[in-house]
């Protein structure tokens, strides 16, 4: 939390557009807030069902830097994978997201607008000296639209890269009852009608995590630097994540009811 | 004089008639047998009369006639010719009898003139004998001839030889001519066949001529002179007073206890005199002339044997009787059982091998040892008299004869020597009883005889517990020292073990210092203060069963470990994480895994702390038990057990939910 | 409960057969597109076999109009005429159609039911999943002609 703060201070000041270059103007840091459920359940020795459910909260108009001042999303993705092997895998799914009224009080805005989208991943793993490597591409599909009433869906692709390295620290390799640090770096490209500028969204991430046997507790602080609706403007937060993952192997557990032979 | 091989040819014989010859008649009739036969032991031709018996036997009647021509098959010079003749009377001899042997060699020479000249030097012996109803009876002749050189000349002859139912009766002479000398005997034999008068006999003993004179009176032997036939020197004398004596005092009627013997004995004259004495010694020689005279005379009779002894003697001799008194009579059957009873244990303890083994182990044991030869020596001295008794024949024997010098085998003096560490010692007896007490002979060799028992016995029992102590105590060092070998094998068996696990290495650990140091220590001291040889020895074998229990069982324990490491492998399984895309071993079922973690380290616990060997094996058992459930359980559906051990409970109770 | 059931079963059918899909739990997920409306949605949906080749599918839809919200609740019945791989069933069912408008100034919200009637074919293309497409007529209210295509996940 000190380091957090010592990061914001670095920053002239609260609340002031700041000037850097001509051309482009950076916004102050806003704080967030992000607590997501990751589940992946084995259907099969190939097919496993993913999901994503988090609750984001963002900071308050007023006060950049108290995380959970407002309600920000609530984020749900799912989707089945195939795993060709334990390198390469690929996710197609759904994502619907609720994103929650900037202002409660105003009255122009609906509270929750619904973002649909579809998606799919194409994930790459690599193993060096006991660090996993993870390169994933994510492609989204989405209709994204204002929760100013009357606001029009925009529909965007969404190209993402994401480089994450686990990293061991009290064993050779990642295993169970591991702790190791995690950082990672996610960029965001779209295009869409709408969209001036192809860069979206740059996410830094260290985090730090446990693994121990179904459960992986995971962690840590992102820093993310972006385009906003208005060109030239960019913004950037400090996130701070929680997450619990828990996976299941639901084969040998299924139990077929038995198929006899056709009634007469 | 029916050999097995004479009833052999007497029915091959009864064939041969039956072939080539013609019976007469059956029954009665005389038939004529013409064929081999064998006479003697020798094989030869005989012509004989015979006829059948009620069984089919043969009884020879009438004539009979054998010869024998016999040329030596190795030495072709020499030829053996036997003629018999005489005549039987159902079966027996009857009438008279020729005997004629001759053995000629024949050393050929020369041939001229096809007529053979050779040079012939021949034996000849002639006996002429008289039989009825089988024993000689009437005159017999004997000549022996020597023919060489072309003369013939006399060898042997016995000349008027008369015999009444086979028992020589009058004068009796024979000479026989050696190279230079002459030996012969002449003696007189009344009319009831007993030696009498005077007796002279000239014989050749060891190189000397002998010219010995007996005196006899019916049957008793008086005196025996002995001279150098060529020096006239006189080589022995003996006269038999007490024999003398015992006869004036039955012509004076003055005998007690004794009397003349309706017996009769051979010609070895004996008034119970001791083998070594004169009066025996003096006899031999010239006994030895008339045995070879007899031997010579009668070799065609039933009275020599087959093996060339006399069995019946053609005159004899008398001896006393004695009586023994009432008191006595029963020894006569207790000495030699006593004796055998001494015998038996003297030649028991004399051949006992731990007995000669352990001698050398002390002074006494050594003197027991040669006591025991010593005394096998003693009774063997014993030995001829006590079969006197055994057969009867004491009575004929005159004690105060046979006591007359003293008696070798009950002496005062009863020394024993014996070595031990290389110094020869000796031992004198106590003895009490000795030749000299007063009593009869028979009750002092009686009485000598149950004091030697009983220092055979009291030897023989000391002996007993002395060599029932050195086995005790070799067995007992014997299981000392095995004891110790083992301990070696066993301690170094668990120091030398290369534990694979640690907790392994230090269970093995405790448990050797338990068991190998503590419980064996515990066990060592029961030992050492047992006192009597059962309870050492069962202790001892009870540490060995110690250490043959712990050696057994180490390899089982390590494999226990080895199990447990299996079971931590069997209840993890290889998962793939989804979100970090490794492959690794995750605890499976760890509740159930943690149970029977904990109730291994109980029992582990219980086991360290085991006071009992025997016990060892029911803990391994549990164990084993433990881990076979363990093994049991991981693929087993089990979510009840899961639950259930989730509220932690005593290790009891955590077996019970597992199922032991 | 599958005692009863199966005791249900043998009273009702009289059938000698022993259970197929009964007690059977699916999950599914697909994508709805409506004719007649031209809204396109996310579907979940659940199915309980509670007889053999009859089940009990609850299934929400979440439809995204330009504005407002809108969302589908259906709870059908199918019956099964299936073979193993590819089960064919016939739908009859019961539709509440939710309409949040956003600034219509005279209806803010609008619920109307209707009647589910359609048809759907699986595809087991493993052991565990199947792939679903299905066709739903709704003939109150809306007129609605529903085509969805979805995944399965037999549960057991």
């Amino acid at each position: 939390m000190v380091l957090f703060f010592a990061f914001l201070s670095s920053f002239y000041g609260y609340g002031q557009a700041i000037i850097d270059e001509p051309g482009r103007t950076n916004l102050a840091p806003t704080t967030e807030l992000w607590n997501g459920l990751y589940l992946k359940f084995r259907l099969s020795d190939k097919i496993f069902w993913y999901q994503e459910n988090h609750y984001r909260r963002r900071s308050s108009t007023d006060n950049r830097s108290d995380f959970v001042g407002r309600m920000g999303q609530i984020y749900n993705r799912g989707g089945l994978v195939y795993l060709f092997n334990d390198q390469f895998e690929v996710t197609v799914g759904p994502t619907l997201v609720f994103n929650f009224t900037p202002d409660k009080d105003n009255p122009d805005y609906l509270n929750s607008t619904l973002e649909p989208r579809m998606w799919h991943q194409w994930l790459f793993t690599q193993s060096i000296a006991g660090i996993k490597i993870l390169h994933q591409f994510r492609f989204e599909h989405r209709f994204k639209r204002d929760n100013l009433i009357g606001a029009e869906y925009k529909y965007t692709d969404r190209y993402r890269y994401k480089f994450i390295a686990y990293i061991p620290l009290n064993k050779p390799k990642m295993e169970n009852k591991t702790l190791f640090i995690s950082p990672s770096n996610e960029i965001f490209f779209q295009t869409g009608k709408y969209q001036r500028e192809i860069f979206e969204d740059n996410r830094v991430y260290t985090a730090i995590g446990y693994t121990y046997n179904n459960f992986m507790f995971f962690g840590g602080h992102m820093w993310t630097y972006g385009s906003t609706n208005n060109p030239g403007v960019y913004a950037n937060k400090h996130v701070l994540r929680l997450n619990v993952m828990y996976t299941l192997d639901f084969r040998n557990k299924r139990r077929p009811v038995t198929r006899s032979l056709p009634s007469l | 004089m029916k050999t097995p091989l004479l009833e052999v040819m007497k029915t091959y014989l009864l064939l041969l008639f039956a072939l080539f010859f013609k019976f007469t008649a059956f029954g009665q009739s005389e038939s004529v047998y013409d064929g081999p036969y064998e006479f003697k032991g020798k094989s030869g031709q005989a012509i004989f009369e015979f006829k059948e018996g009620k069984d089919g036997g043969i009884i020879l009647n009438g004539f009979f006639r054998f010869d024998r021509t016999y040329i030596d098959s190795l030495d072709q010079t020499l030829l053996t010719k036997f003629q018999v003749s005489g005549s039987y009377l159902n079966n027996v001899k009857e009438g008279s009898w020729s005997f004629d042997r001759e053995w000629h060699k024949i050393a050929l020479e020369d041939v001229i003139d096809f007529k053979v000249i050779s040079e012939l030097e021949s034996e000849d012996l002639e006996i002429k004998a008289n039989y009825k109803a089988g024993l000689p009876h009437g005159r017999w002749q004997l000549y022996e001839h020597k023919f060489s050189n072309n003369e013939k000349s006399l060898k042997a002859t016995a000349e008027k030889i008369d015999f009444v139912g086979g028992v020589m009766i009058g004068e009796v002479s024979y000479r026989k001519f050696l190279s230079g000398y002459t030996q012969f005997l002449r003696g007189k034999i009344n009319d009831l066949g007993f030696m009498d008068g005077e007796w002279s006999l000239v014989y050749l003993k060891d190189s000397i001529l002998i010219s010995e004179a007996r005196k006899y009176e019916d049957g008793f032997l008086l005196g025996v002179v002995r001279r150098n036939m060529v020096s006239g020197h006189r080589i022995d004398e003996a006269i038999y007073y007490s024999t003398i004596e015992k006869l004036n005092q039955i012509n004076e009627g003055t005998n007690e206890y004794f009397n003349v013997s309706e017996k009769v004995f051979d010609y070895n004259y004996n008034d119970g005199y001791r083998m070594e004495t004169i009066e025996r010694q003096i006899q031999l020689a010239g006994n030895e002339f008339l045995s070879k005279f007899l031997k010579d005379l009668l070799q065609f009779d039933d009275s020599i044997n087959k093996d060339g002894e006399l069995q019946r003697y053609p005159f004899y001799t008398k001896r006393f009787e004695f009586d023994i008194s009432g008191d006595d009579l029963h020894l006569l059957a207790e000495i030699p059982v006593l004796f055998d009873h001494l015998q038996d244990s003297v030649n028991r303890y004399s051949e006992m091998n731990s007995l000669k083994l352990n001698r050398s182990k002390s002074d006494s044991l050594a003197f027991s040892h040669a006591f025991f030869s010593d005394r096998v020596e003693k009774l063997d001295k014993m030995e001829n008299f006590v079969n006197l008794l055994r057969i009867g024949e004491v009575i004929h024997y005159d004690l105060t004869n046979y006591t007359r010098d003293g008696v070798d085998f009950m002496s005062r003096e009863d020394e024993v020597s014996y070595v031990y560490q290389d110094d020869t010692l000796s031992v004198l007896l106590p003895r009490m009883v000795s030749f000299g007490d007063s009593g009869t002979f028979l009750q002092k060799l009686k009485a000598y005889l149950d004091e030697e028992l009983s220092f055979v016995t009291n030897i023989a029992n000391y002996v007993n517990s002395r060599l029932f102590e050195i086995e005790v105590n070799s067995r007992l060092v014997a299981l000392e020292a095995r004891i110790v070998e083992r301990k070696v094998e066993v301690d170094s068996l668990y120091s030398n073990h290369l534990a694979k696990y640690d907790a392994e290495k230090s269970f093995i650990e405790e448990f050797a210092i338990n068991f190998l140091v503590g419980r064996f220590d515990d066990r060592s001291e029961i030992y050492a203060s047992s006192v009597d040889f059962e309870s050492k020895f069962d202790q001892g074998n009870v540490m060995l069963d110690l250490l043959d229990e712990l050696e057994k069982r180490l390899p089982t324990i390590a494999i226990l470990f080895e199990r447990q490491v299996a079971l931590d492998e069997l209840y993890m399984e290889e998962t793939f994480n989804p979100f970090t895309y490794s492959r690794y071993d995750q605890r499976v079922k760890e509740r159930l895994f943690d149970a029977g973690a904990i109730l291994f380290q109980y029992y582990l616990d219980n086991f360290k702390t085991e006071d009992d060997y025997t016990q060892i094996r029911d803990h391994i058992s549990t164990i084993e038990k433990l881990q076979d459930k363990m093994y049991e359980l991981r693929d087993q559906e089990r979510r009840s057990i899961e639950r259930r051990l989730g509220r932690r409970g005593s290790p009891s109770k955590l077996a019970s939910t597992l199922g032991l | 409960m599958k005692k009863i059931a199966l005791l249900v079963a043998f009273i009702l059918f009289g059938n000698i057969a022993v259970a197929q899909y009964q007690g059977q739990f699916r999950l599914q997920y697909g994508n709805d597109f409506g004719f007649t409306s031209g809204l396109f949605g996310l579907n979940i949906s659940g199915e309980y076999f509670p007889l053999d080749k009859l089940s009990f599918a609850p299934n929400l839809s979440v439809l995204f109009p330009e504005s407002g919200k809108a969302s589908n609740l259906h709870l059908d019945a199918r019956y099964y005429f299936s073979k193993e791989k590819l089960e064919f069933y016939g739908l009859l069912g019961y539709a509440n159609y939710r309409r949040r408008y956003e600034f219509n100034p005279e209806i803010t919200y609008k619920n109307t039911g209707t009647i589910n009637i359609g048809t759907g074919v699986i595809y087991k293309f493993l052991e565990e999943l199947g792939l679903n497409a299905e066709f739903k007529f709704q003939p109150q209210n809306r007129n609605e002609f529903i085509f969805k295509l979805g995944i399965s996940y037999f549960i057991n």
